[in-house]
């Protein structure tokens, strides 16, 4: 039975004798979701398959409920911004959206309005009017992001949205990303810069040769890989009391001085110690100035999943 | 996946020379030319071709004495002309255009070599595959008929420089008009189709134009009647060429030199916009 | 939301204007003057006006339809998706929620319509230089017939070429060897061989118009009407399979990596 608005189950696509994607599965359930990977990892050859570009080799895969393969009315409900830059270079950026949006159906004047309200929302109200081809490649993302959007689907299927996005562009697009989430909309955005989906959220799925590694909220991705220490740095003014204290923790497994008043935590079940650690500050009056996860971050955990993972 | 920072220093590793340099690029030109259209477009005329000249020398062998005029046979037929420019189009509408499509012309001119190299290696390249093509196939069949004892040696040797002298000519022409058009576009499917279209073109319109003037200048703005011309005028008959031979030789020569002269000049005014 | 209808005429305009576009369009401009061209040379060497007539009629299934009307619409067709599967832009159209077959049914109109604003001017414009140089007038039926002629090729050839850019990655060759090789050497093989052929069957509808003068007389046993059955049907039968493959095809470039 099929829940999430996105269902892979032992998806499987090859390019000749090279995998793409290799027994993926995974469900997304809903609000914004991250698929991170590096180059190469699968995340354009499942969203081509999302985008009913590829046909996969076995395994199924739904969009809100209908195979992704092939055409549907359901499409209407889903918005695609793809990966590559390649646009209708002839065309200005107002007609290129107005364009797509007659081509789902809408009448003329409505798809021009939804069409400058897209255009408004990603910030290229001046340049709507400019040809495509005239666009440098963070406009080009933009003018892609607002044909995803502009007939107001339920699920928005992002392949690296960011990418070629200047700093204050990419805040913006956070923040509208944020918008379509709270206004009850769906989407599923990829990056291989993994802070930033980490910004973006904490649903995430990450891939690697093709398999989806792990899939859910970061953190308890993190707290899952007990097998992996987690580091917490310290900064105390007593760390041979504090030490003395988080040593008779059974899982606290090591504990170092990298220097004058620090202290790096080695522990197996983060989340407790996360839970731990208030009362025992308050109940002993420990001195500690601040606290910082080394590695709590999705670089690290990837790092990890993908090491463990070959 | 671990990145680390690099390591800079000065290294002292010997270079290869220019010439190998080139060669690089022609090996990897040659193979990346092999598609399935210009293998597909030499194998048809290796068939097509030397049926036509064995075919041709046997019934004459049985009716006269055989003579180099007898060899004339590719020239005659309107197959070799179309298969070359088949073969041209195949190799070598994509020679510059696919490169500036690609934007990977940046990687090769960003390399210690001239643009002189880069052109002059895509022009071998494609080059090899027309000559190929053109000499090739009656090539081929004059060592048959010799082997069979059909054809005598001198003729033979006759023959075979003629088609190695005129397959020359062809490829010079044809790769020049293959670059020049391939320099024009990033894509291939228009300097290939334009490849046709302009040598045909002026095949039939000159024709037209000089049978209703009866002008004797406006064949010679016809790249086949020009090789048809060489054709005759080497192996002597036995129609009467409509352009003279030495003149045709040397207007598709410098054509073509021309012509790749432009290719260069083109490619070096090529700008890879990023998108 | 409208209907379907006003889909395909979304696709049809946007691959008009995209065909049409750009320095393709100065090309084909070019290369559809060709005939026109060697028509002006022709009146400038002051020929008899019957002979210049004649030779400006002779180019058309000599020169105009099987080179420039094929080039053209080779060109145009093949680009259709051939070029939007390279680029990756079909993913625009293909991930909306209009059925594929519109998609194929609205580039093949969009395709023609740009064809036809070439080829019907390649082929009339040289008789009315002809005309206005100084040769006999062309009774009306003449150009109609010519204009037609271009049309129906258009129709014939954007089909089959639109296919063919569709299922192949290598649809230019295989358009030249079906355009310069199939087209113009079957023709002269005996019996019925010259059938396989769209040209003969657009010469048929020629010879079968015109009694007299360079288009008539053209050994076909295919009256006209027949031969624009053909013709239409062969657009039709490219377009229907171009549909049905169109439900079943991968439209993401040949890539060898994820």
């Amino acid at each position: 039975m099929t829940t999430g608005v996105v269902e892979a189950q032992e998806l499987t696509k090859r390019y000749g004798e090279v995998l793409g994607l290799n027994r993926f599965t995974s469900s997304i359930t809903g609000g914004i979701t991250g698929l991170v990977g590096p180059n190469g990892a699968g995340k354009s050859t499942l969203f081509r398959l999302l985008a009913g570009q590829l046909k996969a080799d076995a395994g199924t895969l739904t969009l809100l409920g209908h195979p992704a393969w092939g055409e549907g009315e359901f499409r209407r409900h889903v918005g695609y911004c793809p990966e590559h830059s390649a646009l209708y270079e002839g065309l200005t950026g107002e007609a290129f959206v107005t364009t797509l949006l007659r081509v789902d159906g809408f009448s003329r004047a409505e798809a021009e309005e939804r069409a400058l309200r897209a255009i408004e929302t990603v910030g290229l109200t001046e340049a709507r009017g400019r040809r495509l081809r005239t666009y440098s490649k963070g406009m080009r993302q933009r003018v892609k992001i607002a044909q995803s959007i502009a007939h107001d689907p339920e699920l928005i299927l992002l392949d690296e949205p960011l990418n070629g996005v200047d700093p204050v562009g990419r805040s913006t697009l956070t923040e509208l990303l944020e918008t379509l989430q709270k206004a009850g909309r769906h989407i599923v955005v990829s990056s291989h810069v993994l802070y930033e989906v980490e910004r973006l959220t904490d649903q995430i799925i990450m891939i690697s040769n093709g398999r989806a590694l792990a899939q859910g909220d970061l953190h308890r991705i993190r707290a899952l890989i007990d097998a992996h220490p987690h580091v917490i740095d310290l900064e105390t003014g007593n760390p041979r009391t504090v030490a003395r204290f988080l040593g008779e923790w059974d899982h606290v497994t090591a504990i170092e001085f990298p220097g004058p008043g620090r202290l790096r935590v080695r522990c197996r079940a983060p989340e407790e110690f996360y839970r731990a650690l208030p009362p025992l500050v308050v109940r002993e009056r420990l001195d500690i100035r601040s606290l910082t996860s080394a590695d709590d971050n999705l670089d690290a955990v990837f790092r990890y999943l993908s090491e463990g993972g070959r | 996946m671990t990145i680390s920072a690099p390591r800079y220093g000065s290294t002292s590793s010997e270079r290869l020379g220019r010439t190998r340099r080139v060669l690089a690029i022609v090996r990897r030109e040659l193979r990346r030319r092999a598609g399935w259209g210009t293998v597909a477009a030499v194998a048809l005329a290796f068939v097509s071709v030397a049926a036509v000249v064995i075919v041709d020398a046997e019934f004459a062998s049985l009716t006269r004495t055989l003579r180099l005029t007898t060899l004339e046979a590719p020239f005659e037929s309107p197959i070799w002309p179309l298969l070359l420019l088949l073969v041209a189009t195949s190799a070598g509408a994509g020679a510059l255009a696919e490169d500036a499509g690609n934007r990977s012309i940046v990687l090769y001119l960003s390399r210690p070599i001239r643009l002189l190299d880069y052109v002059g290696a895509k022009a071998i390249a494609c080059g090899t595959w027309i000559l190929i093509a053109a000499a090739g196939p009656p090539l081929t069949a004059v060592l048959i008929l010799t082997l069979l004892g059909v054809v005598p040696t001198s003729i033979a040797v006759s023959a075979a420089l003629g088609y190695l002298a005129v397959g020359l000519l062809a490829t010079i022409f044809l790769t020049g008009v293959a670059l020049s058009l391939s320099s024009l576009t990033s894509r291939p499917l228009y300097a290939g189709v334009g490849i046709f279209g302009v040598v045909l073109s002026l095949f039939i319109g000159a024709a037209a134009v000089a049978a209703i003037t009866g002008n004797l200048y406006v064949p010679y703005a016809s790249p086949v009647t020009l090789l048809r011309s060489v054709g005759i005028g080497v192996f002597g008959g036995p129609s009467t060429p409509e352009t003279d031979p030495a003149t045709s030789a040397a207007v598709l020569a410098i054509a073509g030199a021309v012509l790749g002269a432009f290719a260069a000049w083109r490619a070096s005014r090529v700008e890879v916009v990023s998108e | 939301m409208s209907g379907e209808l006003s889909r395909l005429g979304t696709i049809a305009a946007l691959s008009f204007r995209g065909s049409l576009a750009g320095l393709r369009v100065v090309g084909l401009t070019a290369f559809a003057a060709i005939p026109s061209l060697i028509v002006l040379a022709l009146v400038s060497a002051r020929p008899p006006s019957g002979t210049l007539a004649n030779a400006a009629l002779g180019l058309f299934p000599s020169l105009t339809l099987p080179i420039v009307v094929m080039v053209i619409v080779l060109v145009i067709s093949i680009a259709q998706f051939r070029n939007e599967i390279d680029n990756e832009t079909l993913v625009y159209l293909s991930d909306r929620s209009v059925r594929r077959p519109t998609i194929v049914v609205g580039k093949y109109l969009g395709a023609l319509g740009a064809s036809l604003v070439l080829v019907v001017p390649a082929s009339l414009l040289p008789l009315a230089i002809a005309t206005v140089g100084g040769g006999t007038p062309y009774p009306a039926a003449v150009p109609a017939a010519t204009a037609v002629a271009a049309a129906l090729a258009a129709v014939a050839y954007v089909g089959f070429f639109l296919f063919l850019g569709l299922v192949s990655r290598s649809a230019l060759v295989i358009g030249l060897l079906f355009g310069f090789l199939w087209e113009e050497l079957l023709p002269l093989l005996p019996g019925h061989v010259p059938q396989l052929t769209l040209i003969y069957y657009l010469r048929s509808y020629l010879s079968g118009t015109l009694m007299s003068g360079p288009l008539s007389g053209y050994p076909t046993t295919t009256p006209a009407t027949s031969a624009v059955a053909v013709l239409l049907a062969v657009a039709v039968a490219f377009v229907l399979a171009g549909a049905a493959v169109f439900r079943y095809l991968e439209t993401a470039p040949e890539r060898t990596s994820a």
